[in-house]
């Protein structure tokens, strides 16, 4: 495309040719045209539009403020740092950009990752120039996630750059190399916002991720500086690619012979918007639907097509006993161990670098998913009549709806018969489903969340589940759930932590929660343990495991009260220790929400498996070893 | 304070192809035959040995507790069979009350 629009501009193809090109490239319409209108003010002879780019002068922040809001944004995240003065300089005249403060980068980058999710845009964040290691952790979860973020710091002024001065290093950017799709130090003010538009559209462009900028404060701070600001028409580019007519035939082609076809799905299918389209598919060709990990629910969790995650499957089989003989991937990545033998698999991706990295492929769809299912649909019915597509998938429907029935059923019972003290988790989850609106909103950091979500019913017309976060580093899910409530703030929202996710260092986010009255409910499941990491070390039964040595688990001393931190901030809570205790807490919570304010629910919820009983921890007391009692 | 091991629940998926491989000890001893059984090895087995269920010392209330667990988090059991395998585990499995 880079070609085609450079040819564009040096008027060496007409725009009808352009666009006749661009459609032989397999871009839909719609992105073809989208891209002409955004090039048409550089075709010689072209009309500029009045408000394509304008001129601005001013200091190097109102320069970034200008292009920042011209992108659509409505928030601006920020931490801490001296090197926000001239953006707050910049915000007297530009109020239409709302601040978010959080107290910690990691937080912040949190907050705007969770803004991101929910709301399918770009979320912008400054923080400190040494900030930047504070908030790689949830930047390396946003680029597992491939959230776009564009996120901006000061940096040592170009007079003290490579002098080892304080509060610099010689080089910030490589550390983050990995956990970001591109960064930049800006050196020249005057192309501030050229930087700016850059680290958006990579951010933005699918597969997204963040991208870090690195001002120097006095660039930030100097004056008089003109530059051009370009209108958000400029930088929104449609790219709905669509995958290459004769393997989408090739693949349908796959799809219609196959006796027990899979389909895998992961979170270019939401990230794409293309959950509807392969709803309509998978009904049309009845196919089984596996969710990989992913921090939405790419296809609706109580659909009768839906099986749950990978070890579920041998239960469908055991329902409809066809070996797999098609696997489809739709914008996941490819599961652990999978026997591909005697499978034609077809994957489908935004990403061309993933396609096929893990397998051979039968067929390869490279294009935006949603121009790729309702190019298979297409393509099938184009194959098929009704009557032959009903002959061939009538049994596979059955079975799979009997069984999936049967399964969704027995998950209702075993979350309702449960109760007492400590709460049984899954109680706690039925309840919470009972009570929440039909659309809430459900942000968790649970170690095994796609399993304890299984109470919750997810799709387009019921709830929407954000989180967790395919890279899993802790300390995200309550920031996040903020983001979320910025960019939903119609819909309930509730974050589900558990006891130890929610200690690292997540409590800096009720300070953000509080102040600007984001009425989000967090659920602590507080079983007083790193459960998993628990079960990993004594199911081995290693040496820990056979002398019964929780050296890192358990949590239950001191025994946090979450209300406690709360409240120091200004935020009620509630604590549960019996099951009988759910119904009147989780009310209390959703009138809170209601009055505007955050709450704190603090469940004490029941441990078990390997070494549940136990509460031993190394005994270690620094006060009992002094020598001067002081 | 109990110092045995007790039930696993770590629930990484070993698939592996699971559903290639045949159903682990069909005639293992400790396992009475009947619709209950072949629910528990189809289940059961998609997740962990079913080691993590003889070797445990487990009460019938905490079978019950247990078997619930595994379902809420997505052992895809069949209602239809959940009450046989509840009364199946608690028969063949359970210890006393200490």
């Amino acid at each position: 495309m880079r070609d085609l629009i450079g040819d564009l501009i040096n008027a060496n193809i007409s725009r009808r040719q352009f666009l006749a090109a661009m459609s032989a490239a397999s871009f839909s319409t719609a992105a073809a045209q989208s891209a002409l209108e955004s090039v048409a003010p550089f075709i010689p002879g072209s009309d500029m539009p009045e408000n394509f780019t304008r001129t601005v002068t001013g200091t190097g922040a109102d320069l970034l403020v200008e292009q920042v809001l011209e992108t659509g944004a409505e928030y601006l995240f920020v931490s801490n740092g001296s090197g926000l003065g001239p953006i707050c300089d910049s915000l007297v005249d530009h109020p239409q950009l709302q601040l978010i403060q959080a107290t910690h980068e990691g937080q912040l980058v949190a907050i705007a990752d969770g803004y991101a999710k929910a709301s399918g845009k770009t979320g912008f964040g400054m923080f400190s120039r040494v900030g930047l290691p504070h908030s790689s952790s949830n930047m390396y979860n946003a680029m597992k996630d491939r959230t776009p973020l564009v996120l901006f710091s000061d940096h040592a002024d170009p007079d003290r750059m490579g002098t080892d001065s304080h509060e610099d290093l010689d080089d910030w950017l490589e550390a983050i190399k990995p956990y970001t799709k591109w960064r930049w130090t800006v050196h020249e003010p005057s192309r501030l916002p050229e930087w700016v538009r850059r680290a958006y559209k990579l951010a933005s462009v699918l597969p997204g991720g963040p991208t870090h900028v690195r001002v120097p404060r006095d660039l930030l701070y100097q004056s008089n500086i003109s530059a051009n600001i370009f209108s958000g028409q400029a930088l929104n580019i449609a790219m709905e690619l669509r995958p290459d007519a004769r393997e989408v035939e090739r693949a349908a082609r796959f799809l219609l012979e196959s006796a027990s076809p899979l389909l895998y799905v992961g979170p270019e299918v939401s990230q794409t918007g293309a959950r509807a389209a392969l709803v309509e598919l998978a009904e049309l060709l009845a196919i089984p639907v596996v969710q990989h990990r992913s921090f939405y629910a790419d296809f609706p969790n109580f659909h009768p097509l839906y099986i749950g995650e990978v070890p579920a499957v041998q239960s469908y089989l055991n329902a409809y006993p066809a070996p797999i003989d098609c696997f489809i991937n739709f914008g996941a990545r490819y599961p652990n161990n999978w026997n591909y033998a005697n499978t034609a698999v077809i994957h489908a991706s935004v990403d061309p670098t993933t396609v096929g990295r893990n397998t051979p492929l039968a067929s390869a769809l490279v294009g935006d998913l949603n121009e790729v299912a309702r190019a298979l649909i297409e393509a099938v019915e184009s194959l098929a009549t009704p009557r032959q597509l009903e002959s061939r998938t009538a049994a596979r429907r059955a079975a799979c709806s009997a069984h999936t029935a049967q399964v969704r059923a027995s998950r209702l019972v075993a979350g309702s018969r449960v109760s007492g003290a400590p709460v049984p988790w899954q109680r706690l989850m039925y309840e919470l489903n009972e009570q929440l609106e039909p659309d809430a909103v459900i942000v968790e950091e649970l170690g095994t969340e796609q399993k304890t979500l299984g109470f919750f019913p997810f799709a387009d017309d019921a709830k929407l589940k954000i989180g967790r976060t395919e890279g899993r580093a802790l300390g995200w899910g309550v920031g996040a759930s903020a983001g979320v409530k910025l960019a939903l703030p119609d819909r309930q929202v509730v974050s589900l932590q558990g006891d130890g996710g929610f200690l690292f260092g997540q409590t800096d986010s009720l300070w953000t929660m509080s102040r600007y009255d984001i009425p989000v409910m967090t659920v602590v499941t507080n079983n007083r343990s790193y459960e998993e990491t628990r079960w990993q070390i004594f199911n081995r039964q290693g040496r820990a495991g056979r002398a019964n040595r929780d050296y890192v688990s358990y949590l239950g001393d001191p025994d946090v009260d979450f209300t406690k931190l709360a409240a120091a901030y200004d935020i009620r809570g509630a604590i549960v220790s019996n099951s009988d205790e759910l119904r009147p807490a989780i009310a209390q919570g959703l009138r809170t929400l209601r009055e505007g304010r955050p709450f704190m629910l603090d469940v004490r919820t029941r441990t078990l498996g390997a070494g549940a009983e136990l509460s031993w921890y190394p005994d270690f007391s620094l006060a009992d070893r002094r020598d001067r009692n002081v | 304070m109990k110092t045995n091991s007790r039930w696993g629940l770590t629930v990484a998926p070993v698939m592996a192809a699971a559903f290639l491989i045949p159903i682990l000890a069909s005639s293992q001893a400790p396992f009475p035959e009947g619709r209950a059984r072949d629910a528990v090895f189809l289940v059961c087995t998609q997740c962990h040995p079913l080691t993590r269920i003889t070797d445990n010392d487990l009460t019938a209330a905490e079978w019950e507790f247990t078997l619930y667990d595994m379902i809420a988090r997505g052992a895809p059991l069949h209602e239809a069979d959940l009450e046989a395998v509840r009364r199946y585990l608690i028969e063949n499995f359970a210890v006393d009350e200490q």
